[in-house]
């Protein structure tokens, strides 16, 4: 009976213009996905894996892997990253290879090491570049990072900060 | 009809009928007028009501930077809910309402950074840039500067709740139904909060020149 | 006056004492047992000197780009939502007819028909690829330690 009714609702309120809904009730997506990724996600199952099958075996399982950890996000944190990947897109083209050269030689370092150096440059990212800048000189930061580990996180600190700096991380 | 549809179609009438019969607090005033579709009285209450969350959110997260980031998020907040918004309370503890919702969320997820934050409280001390008091002699600056940074280390060392509580008790000067209100418990409950917190600040601060 | 600081756990009216914040009369009282209790006294210079101390904490000036930073992100706001809710795409009457249909058929939760029919188009798995990998880092990148935990997900 709340569906129907709210069903009504809408009804009611369709003169008024369109609405996306989401189009799978389990996975829930609000519609934003880049063309590509929506149009095979709206694929059938079947359909959708005889597309990756001629892939090779560790492009697919990649694939497949990174499919369902997009598939676990809520809608709220997908409209999060939404916000980001939008913005990213924007940058130019070197600016986002070096994003992406940025965290794969984040990637390499060891677990502790890396969520240390993500979380010193999210917050860098939100200062103002001169603060930014003050707190990257002061002694404290230069005893605590070694070089390499300095311009890793001011690279990444000055490339987030280009992007939407909402509120902390993901929801 | 969904709950609330009401108020929310006949928002404005509401408002009108809601200004005639109680004589609002300012505050509250430009709220109801932001429901109504007017920009300019929300852009004045991000004015009259800037400096008091920003400072707030500076007291409970230790930095400028992620204050006014977070103060952005407030009023955001604030501006969102707008259109369903109903004077019941005062505007100010409305208002510290979001404030601290959004101040817990940040640190609870900066929980797990304890050690981290504690040993930036240190490297903000030393490395953070910092107005000189012209009226004091070099020696005196200095032992000011060791002064504040001291308190900022106390006043983050306590809990998130007790810190709240602290800051606006003190800083603020709410009164406990107030701040009762801002951190959705009861007033026994802030009592509860500030004497633990005033006994932990005695403690770190006793000796303080 | 029975004594503050040994009745119950909580000397409110000390710290409210201290802040100023007593009605005369009960302040005359306070004081005139505080010039014989030493415990209160001495809870009392204690509790001013805290007081005088986050005194000094003065907030600093709120930047000059703050306004413009706020308006900036109310405008992306508006816009934002605009584009999430009136995205031209399905028509809502179909969207509700669907609802209808799934209300009164009563189907299995979570695996209604799509009502979406679209005509099957080609999909650049380079394309995906690349969109799925940025978007991982992205995710990575802004993930919040509680949900690496919870999550279990590696970087």
């Amino acid at each position: 009976m709340r569906m129907a009714r709210l069903a009504l609702l809408m009804l009611l309120l369709a003169p008024a213009g369109n609405f996306v809904w989401a189009q799978d009730a389990a996975s829930d997506r609000p519609g934003w996905e880049p063309p590509p990724l929506e149009r095979l996600l709206n694929m059938p199952a079947e359909e959708r894996a005889k597309r990756l099958e001629r892939l090779p075996e560790g492009r697919r399982k990649r694939l497949e892997e990174l499919l369902e950890r997009y598939q676990k996000l809520s809608p709220e944190q997908r409209r999060y990253i939404a916000e980001r990947y939008e913005a990213f897109r924007r940058m130019p083209a070197a600016e986002q290879d070096s994003l992406r050269n940025l965290f794969r030689r984040l990637g390499e370092m060891p677990e502790q090491r890396r969520m240390e150096l993500r979380r010193q440059a999210w917050r860098l990212s939100m200062m103002p570049p001169v603060r930014r800048r003050a707190r990257m000189a002061s002694p404290w930061f230069r005893q605590r990072y070694t070089p390499e580990e300095r311009e890793l996180i001011a690279g990444l600190a000055r490339l987030m900060s280009r992007l939407p700096r909402g509120l902390s991380a993901l929801p | 009809m969904a709950k609330g549809l009401w108020p929310q179609l006949f928002g404005s009438f509401g408002v009108r009928k809601h200004m005639q019969a109680i004589a609002l607090e300012p505050d509250a005033e430009l709220m109801l007028r932001a429901k109504a579709g007017d920009p300019a009285s929300f852009e004045t209450l991000v004015e009259r009501q800037r400096g008091p969350v920003i400072n707030f959110l500076y007291r409970m997260v230790g930095s400028q930077a992620v204050a006014e980031e977070l103060a952005q998020e407030v009023f955001l907040r604030v501006y969102r809910a707008r259109v369903s918004y109903q004077p019941s309370a005062k505007f100010a503890t409305w208002l510290f309402r979001i404030a601290a919702h959004v101040a817990l969320n940040y640190l609870r997820d900066r929980k797990n950074d304890n050690r981290v934050m504690s040993l930036e409280c240190a490297g903000w001390a030393s490395g953070e840039l910092q107005v000189a008091d012209q009226r004091l002699t070099a020696e005196q600056e200095m032992i000011r500067r060791a002064r504040l940074a001291r308190v900022r280390q106390a006043i983050a060392a306590l809990p998130a709740k007790q810190r709240a509580a602290v800051v606006m008790h003190k800083y603020h000067g709410m009164e406990y139904s107030q701040i009762a209100a801002a951190l959705d418990c009861s007033e026994s409950a802030v009592k509860s909060l500030l004497f633990r917190a005033y006994e932990r600040l005695r403690t770190l601060l006793a000796d303080c020149v | 006056m029975e004594c503050p600081a040994r009745v119950g756990e909580n000397p409110q009216v000390l710290i409210d004492y201290c802040a100023g914040a007593v009605p005369a009369d009960v302040a005359a009282e306070l004081e005139r047992h505080l010039e014989q209790c030493p415990l209160c006294r001495e809870f009392c210079r204690a509790q001013a000197r805290v007081w005088s101390e986050l005194d000094i904490w003065e907030p600093a000036a709120v930047s000059a780009s703050f306004d413009a930073c706020l308006r900036e992100r109310l405008a992306q706001d508006g816009g934002r939502r605009w584009k999430w809710i009136w995205k031209p795409a399905i028509p809502l009457a179909a969207v509700a007819a669907a609802i209808l249909v799934v209300a009164l058929w009563r189907g299995p939760a979570g695996a209604p028909a799509s009502p979406i029919t679209k005509k099957s188009e080609s999909v650049d798995v380079e394309q995906v690829e690349k969109a799925l990998e940025d978007i991982d880092m992205l995710k990575q990148l802004y993930l919040a330690p509680r949900a690496e935990t919870d999550s279990g997900e590696k970087l």
